[in-house]
């Protein structure tokens, strides 16, 4: 009893020292008037604004200068696979950026170790309805650490013309009638040519393969007493991998080591009938620079990927927040360009480049047939990876990529496969 | 030139052992003008010079070669000695990703990374396959070299001097690219060494994916180490070679010696100090091979695929065990350490001999 309400002493006086330091720092700021202000402000993004909304960037640059005259906006693109290091390395010393941007299934492990500055939702538009996927990577014990931006999601994409070829007008409503389509162009197409694939699906394609692992009801890893389980050889997980792998063995004929790294330019060389990815990824299969045809532009459409379950397969949501590192010295600016290039307005630039937005009001917005339609109804039943503190270095350490690499070549069965994975993932998944 | 004098093996600096050539007149006129050891100070100063100011001189002369090496010294302890030093001790505190972002100091954890790495089976089993893995790649690129060197001697001027182009623009070529070159021609779908190997009647090497098998995929990334290991290896035994008199060799003719026999007792003896410091090189960085892996397995190597430099980084960079991977860093150093101190001692022995 006296431990309870010690505990409720102390938790209230932690409160009151936060709120009373909170109410220093505003105060600081009062005094000097926003045109006053000067001074940098470091902002890192992907390479994907650059290459898909730079007009946006550019935009909110232009409003935020005209409400702070005297700061520099700085920003600088980083590429994915090299973000993170970077950004250890700078959050390790002083001169760091301002404002970060960080994938939904990498952001736990800094909340966990504090890298982050808490944001207050309330002055950002649409927090109410932000995405689940988005939202729930950014909080932790309560509080929010970062702003959603925006998320996509895989979707079935096919050739129209191959399809047609087989007597089929439309794309696969069930998953029965996505297999009937396979199976016709396998006939048709693969008999004659040993290198065609009606379904392309490499052995490493982790998203795809956990998608069959949620479908079937399973899980990657679970919570139990405060710590986190491998779950991937529970009997549901098992059976969403076997969909998985029974679907690869029946219609992919490549490499069954491989990722889905080189997927458009795969495709491009028209050895394929259908596959899962990205929206994107059927314009860049008809793009010369990432390896596409150009000859196959306007034969690629998208459809809402059907699964063994009778639902949707459920899509990685992978998408994309924007945080504020605690060792920034600007925190309240860089809070104020988030909200501007967040908002909205902002949000309805991000539909219009095929993406979707941070919210499900607006969701509703991307224009059901169009070439992103499909993945704002899959969006919906959406998942994200466990919100474990060692769920990155999960990741990293290629644990699902080699189980499902040993099941695709056969190396070793679905269950065994499973049970070392999950052997591999205790190991890790609650360090810090 | 020091060379004047044919290298001898430099066991025996007196002794030449070259089997029953006594009639060769390079050895007999080797004995003349041994060098001396200048003493400082002793032939221009003369004895006017106060013995104050000698002295001066003296520990001015003294002190140069110090002076000289300094800078040296000094930029290797910044580049090695400091990230060395930090990296020892990073291995006995127990460093996260708290400590990193917020700067505070990581607690201490004594041994205990070490107990944790040496007690665990799967660490010895990357050092076992690191072990045999340099053995191979050492042992193919020394053979594969002196093969190359004993060539380039038989050889007409014009095709020696396409050889050498040719190994120095495989020297030249970096690791990222050769890596990504190899890496396409073993490709299971799209590579050429299946389509080559399904030529030959009876081979179906059509979608063989040369990584499945970790034997396999050992033997394609062994096959890039070596291959850019073999041109410094080549060319500095080929320049060694270049040191063994013609004289020696034909003597050894006339007595009777041939093929292997001549190489063996004649010239290998006298090219055996390069053929250690090649060796001993290949095999430090042999030992710490990263890049090759890294790149051939498309920066998520497998566990099969772990050596120890790989290792430590994906306990350091992907599990963010800073201080674990760290361990593992610094009993690599130490392993090569022994490694290393064949190379010292050749070195050694080598000023020795002169």
């Amino acid at each position: 009893m006296a431990e309870r309400i010690s505990r409720f002493a102390a938790g209230v006086g932690t409160l009151v020292l936060l709120a009373s330091m909170a109410g220093c720092g505003s105060g600081d700021d009062k005094p000097v008037p926003a045109a006053e202000r000067s001074g940098d402000l470091t902002v890192w993004l992907t390479v994907d604004a650059q290459e898909s909304w730079p007009d946006l960037v550019s935009e909110v640059n232009a409003r935020f200068r005209k409400a702070y005259p005297k700061i520099n906006v700085r920003v600088q693109y980083q590429q994915w696979t090299s973000k993170n290091q970077k950004i250890d390395a700078a959050l390790a010393g002083q001169q760091v950026p301002d404002v970060v941007e960080m994938g939904n299934s990498e952001t736990t492990n800094y909340l966990v170790n504090g890298a982050f500055a808490p944001v207050d939702p309330a002055k950002f538009d649409h927090s109410e309805e932000w995405l689940g996927a988005l939202k729930d990577a950014c909080r932790m014990d309560g509080r929010t650490y970062c702003v959603p931006y925006y998320a996509g999601a895989r979707v079935g994409i096919y050739r129209t013309d191959l399809l047609k070829k087989v007597g089929v007008a439309h794309a696969p409503r069930s998953y029965p009638e996505l297999l009937a389509d396979l199976d016709k162009l396998k006939r048709k197409f693969g008999t004659k040519d040993k290198n065609f694939s009606a379904f392309y699906m490499p052995g490493r394609y982790w998203y795809a393969a956990m998608a069959f692992v949620k479908d079937a009801g399973g899980e990657m890893a679970v919570k139990k007493d405060g710590r986190w389980h491998g779950a991937l050889s529970s009997a549901r997980s098992v059976a969403g991998l076997t969909a998985w792998k029974d679907l690869l063995e029946a219609y992919y004929v490549g490499d069954r080591s491989k990722d889905n790294g080189d997927e458009p330019a795969v495709v491009g060389q028209g050895r394929v009938g259908m596959f899962y990815g990205n929206t994107w990824e059927a314009k860049a299969a008809t793009d010369s620079r990432s390896g596409g045809d150009p000859a196959l532009r306007g034969r690629f459409a998208t459809f809402a990927f059907p699964g063994p379950s009778g639902e949707l397969l459920p899509p990685f949501l992978g998408g994309s927040t924007l945080a504020i590192p605690a060792k920034s010295e600007n925190q309240d600016l860089a809070g104020d360009w988030i909200r501007m290039f967040t908002d909205r307005t902002a949000q309805r630039r991000l539909i219009a480049a095929d993406t979707l937005p941070n919210n499900t009001a607006q969701l509703r917005e991307v224009a059901a047939g169009g070439v992103n339609g499909p993945a704002a109804r899959a969006a919906e039943r959406g998942w994200v990876t466990p919100l474990a503190p060692g769920w990155g270095a999960v990741e990293k350490s290629n644990i699902l990529q080699e189980m499902l690499q040993d099941v695709a070549t056969g190396k070793q069965s679905v269950a065994d496969a499973a049970k070392a994975a999950d052997h591999r993932i205790d190991a890790v998944i609650n360090e810090n | 030139m020091e060379t004047a004098d044919p290298p001898r093996p430099p066991e025996t600096p007196e002794t030449p052992e070259t089997p029953g050539t006594p009639g060769s007149p390079r050895v007999r006129r080797t004995p003349g003008a041994p060098r001396r050891p200048r003493t400082p100070g002793s032939r221009r100063q003369g004895a006017h010079a106060p013995g104050a100011r000698r002295a001066l001189r003296s520990a001015r002369r003294l002190a140069l070669p110090y002076v000289l090496i300094a800078p040296t010294v000094l930029a290797l302890a910044a580049v090695l000695g400091y990230p060395l030093v930090d990296l020892l001790l990073l291995s006995f505190q127990d460093m996260t990703r708290r400590q990193l972002f917020s700067g505070t100091a990581p607690p201490w954890a004594g041994l205990d990374h070490y107990r944790t790495i040496l007690s665990d089976g799967f660490f010895w089993t990357v050092v076992g396959r690191t072990a045999l893995f340099t053995v191979v790649c050492v042992g193919a690129t020394m053979l594969l070299a002196m093969v190359v060197a004993l060539l380039m001697r038989r050889v007409a001027p014009w095709v020696r001097m396409t050889m050498v182009g040719v190994l120095v623009a495989v020297w030249a070529m970096p690791i990222m690219v050769a890596a990504s070159i190899f890496r396409w021609l073993s490709d299971a779908d799209y590579g050429v060494v299946n389509w080559l190997l399904g030529l030959v009647p009876g081979l179906d090497f059509s979608k063989h994916n040369w990584f499945d098998n970790p034997w396999q995929g050992f033997a394609v990334i062994a096959g890039v180490v070596v291959w850019g290991a073999v041109p410094f290896a080549a060319i500095t035994l080929q320049a060694a070679l270049g040191q063994v008199p013609a004289e020696l060799e034909e003597a050894a003719m006339v007595d009777g010696a041939r093929g292997l026999q001549l190489f063996r007792h004649v010239t290998f003896p006298v090219i055996k100090p390069a053929v250690v410091l090649v060796t001993s090189l290949s095999a430090i960085w042999d030992f710490g091979v990263f890049n090759q892996i890294w790149l051939m397995r498309g920066g998520q190597p497998e566990k099969d695929y772990y050596l120890l430099g790989v290792y430590s980084f994906i306990e350091s960079f992907a599990v963010n065990r800073y201080s674990v991977g760290a361990a593992i860093a610094v009993i690599t150093v130490l392993m090569l350490l022994g490694g290393a101190v064949v190379y010292v001692r050749q070195i050694i022995r080598l000023g020795g001999a002169e």
